[in-house]
């Protein structure tokens, strides 16, 4: 058994890349063009390099001939229906596994949402079975569901922050909402906000903060708890591309130290640098599911 | 839990303020309603106590003629106690230096007045109850028309046990109580209406807040107490408003006039002011969790 690390240390790592800091307009304006392809091309290199650092590690969770691993996220002929005939998923089975890394990609409107949607039971499968984290979502009580979402952490493309509300405060409100005392609201969010490098941002307002940093703080919030299972949802859609890797490489000690993460995306060049699973969806199917997949089929690319 | 409970009132009242204008308007129609239900709970309580008051202390007086012979006295007595149904120490023969003994001492120092007027106008009688305050009128009739009893005139019943006087005091309230009570309905409709739609304001403002709140899993009394909360306060404070227009025009309009109308004792008593007011609070309470329970029923999913 290969030692596991405790969330906080596997985030403490070294590797972590604080970010890139503000974009210094004056100096781009006086560089030649040349200069500029330079330094584009030394960045696209980095991040080539930094994927690549993140790609295919074969942990404990992963390796393909581990003996019936215990099933995360498990879906038994699911399918669902919207009202109107409309189709989210056709008679999907998938397993994942804990502790894995899954890519869901496939283009809008071909299932990926709904995918989401059924894990947090937000909505109901129409027909098959649901499980995660081994409890069927079926038969799941209403007012257990709270209990399944605390046990699941989310990241959104929009972040889904209270503007309101500071970093800190945005983060002890999932602690809040659970009826965390406030001596462990107090002990936990500052540790988690200095994980992901925003220690000096803890009393700023979303909005003084980058899109970037905005993401970290609700990785931040989705993680608090250290919940078995992470869900993003395009995490880095509203990023640009240096700053997306920062993100990754966070969500990427998140699994690390042992936390499944699924993570719905349309980013390509991600997915094929760090060549893990990936199931991609198609109207509503299971179109693909590679061990080692890149975006698309090897055959097209 | 202490915490927690500051947490949920700390959020109620962010949001109130947050849609100040919507709030004023649910509080003060809560107040006018609680106003109006307060008067009518006053009123309606006076009314009660003052009917059961009259109804229990009936007395029959049956007047005797000054001519009345002391045969005729006696006969009169006979029937009285032999009526059944009649409280057997409740009677009392009034003399007429008696009757103007009583007037003297209830005039007080006006009494002097009396001594103006020439003899004694007052007729002699015999005053009892019935055992049972309902029977009153059977018992009555079995003495009414013996020789040597006043003959009954126009407005003056003999004997004279104050027919239909509770009814008619009875009825009178009653109207005005329904009137206040379908007045108190109606508003009372439109205070929770307008309480559901502050909610529904500030369920709109907060739908991003509720979004992440059952993404990190709140349960569903966290998401819907905030709400709760706001609208019980809402009620609450127009409650509290009524009270103190209550006090405040009790005072100034009608303190003196009913503190020298009621200043004798056993004068039936309405309602205590404290218990109104917690009353009235818990009515506020009740109304302000209606209006956001029914709004938050239709447009909070959780």
């Amino acid at each position: 058994m290969l030692k596991r690390d405790s969330p906080s240390e596997a985030l403490r790592r070294p590797e972590r890349l604080e970010d890139p800091g503000p974009v210094q307009i004056a100096d781009t304006a006086l560089r030649s063009e040349d200069e500029l392809e330079r330094e584009a091309e030394e960045r696209r290199r980095r991040r080539a390099e930094a994927l690549a650092a993140m790609a295919g590690e074969t942990s404990e969770f992963q390796r393909p001939f581990a003996p019936r691993a215990e099933a995360m996220i498990l879906l038994e002929n699911v399918t669902k229906v919207y009202p109107g005939d409309v189709v989210g998923l056709r008679d999907v089975t998938l397993q994942i596994d804990k502790g894995e890394w899954v890519f869901l990609v496939g283009p809008s409107g071909s299932g990926k949402s709904t995918f989401i949607k059924l894990l947090l039971k937000e909505i109901d499968a129409t027909s098959g079975n649901v499980q995660v984290g081994g409890r069927s979502l079926r038969t799941l009580k209403r007012s257990q569901v709270p209990k399944l979402r605390r046990n699941i952490g989310c990241v959104f493309q929009d972040f889904k922050l209270l503007p309101t509300r500071t970093v800190y405060e945005n983060v002890a409100y999932a602690l809040e909402v659970q009826g965390q005392r406030q001596e462990v609201i107090k002990r936990k969010v500052p540790e988690i906000i200095g994980l992901v490098g925003l220690a000096d941002k803890i009393d700023k307002l979303p909005h003084e903060l980058s899109g970037g940093q905005q993401q970290r703080v609700s990785i931040a919030r989705a993680f608090v708890n250290h919940p078995p299972l992470l869900i993003c949802d395009e995490p880095t859609g509203n990023l640009d591309p240096e700053t997306s890797i920062g993100i990754m490489q966070l969500l990427y000690r998140i699994n690390r130290a042992g936390t499944t993460v699924l993570m719905a995306t349309h980013d390509r060049e991600m997915v094929d640098k760090m060549r893990r699973r990936v199931i991609a969806l198609e109207e509503g199917r299971v179109a693909r599911d590679d061990r080692r997949g890149g975006y698309v089929e090897e055959d097209e690319a | 839990m202490e915490t927690r409970w500051k947490f949920f009132v700390l959020e109620a009242l962010k949001s109130l303020r947050g849609n100040f204008a919507t709030t004023v308007a649910a509080v003060v129609t809560v107040l006018v309603v609680m106003f109006i239900a307060g008067i009518g709970i006053a009123l309606g309580s006076y009314v009660y106590n003052y009917s059961n008051k009259v109804r229990d202390d009936v007395t029959i007086r049956a007047y005797l003629k000054d001519s009345a012979t002391d045969k005729q006295i006696a006969e009169i007595q006979r029937t009285i106690t032999e009526t059944p149904g009649v409280q057997p120490d409740s009677l009392q023969f009034i003399s007429k230096d008696d009757a103007i003994l009583r007037l003297q001492e209830q005039l007080g120092k006006d009494s002097e007045l009396l001594q103006l007027t020439l003899g004694n106008p007052l007729p002699a009688s015999f005053e009892f109850k019935a055992v049972d305050p309902d029977q009153t009128a059977t018992v009555a009739k079995a003495v009414a028309g013996l020789p040597g009893l006043d003959p009954p005139r126009a407005g003056l019943p003999n004997p004279d046990y104050g027919a239909g006087k509770a009814d008619r005091v009875l009825k009178t309230a009653g109207t005005i109580t329904l009137v206040l009570l379908g007045m108190g309905v109606v508003l009372a409709i439109a205070a929770v209406l307008l309480i559901g739609n502050t909610i529904r304001l500030s369920i709109f403002a907060r739908r991003r807040e509720v979004e992440v709140q059952k993404l990190v899993g709140a349960t569903n009394w966290f998401v819907r107490l905030p709400f709760m909360i706001e609208g019980m306060i809402c009620g609450v404070a127009g409650a509290i408003g009524a009270a103190v227009l209550l006090a405040v025009s009790y005072q100034t309009l009608l303190a003196d006039r009913v503190e020298s109308a009621m200043s004798g004792s056993g004068s039936p008593n309405a309602i205590a002011f404290p218990l109104l007011v917690v009353l009235l609070i818990l009515a506020g309470l009740g109304i302000g969790a209606l209006g956001s329970g029914l709004t938050m029923r239709r447009f909070l999913q959780v």
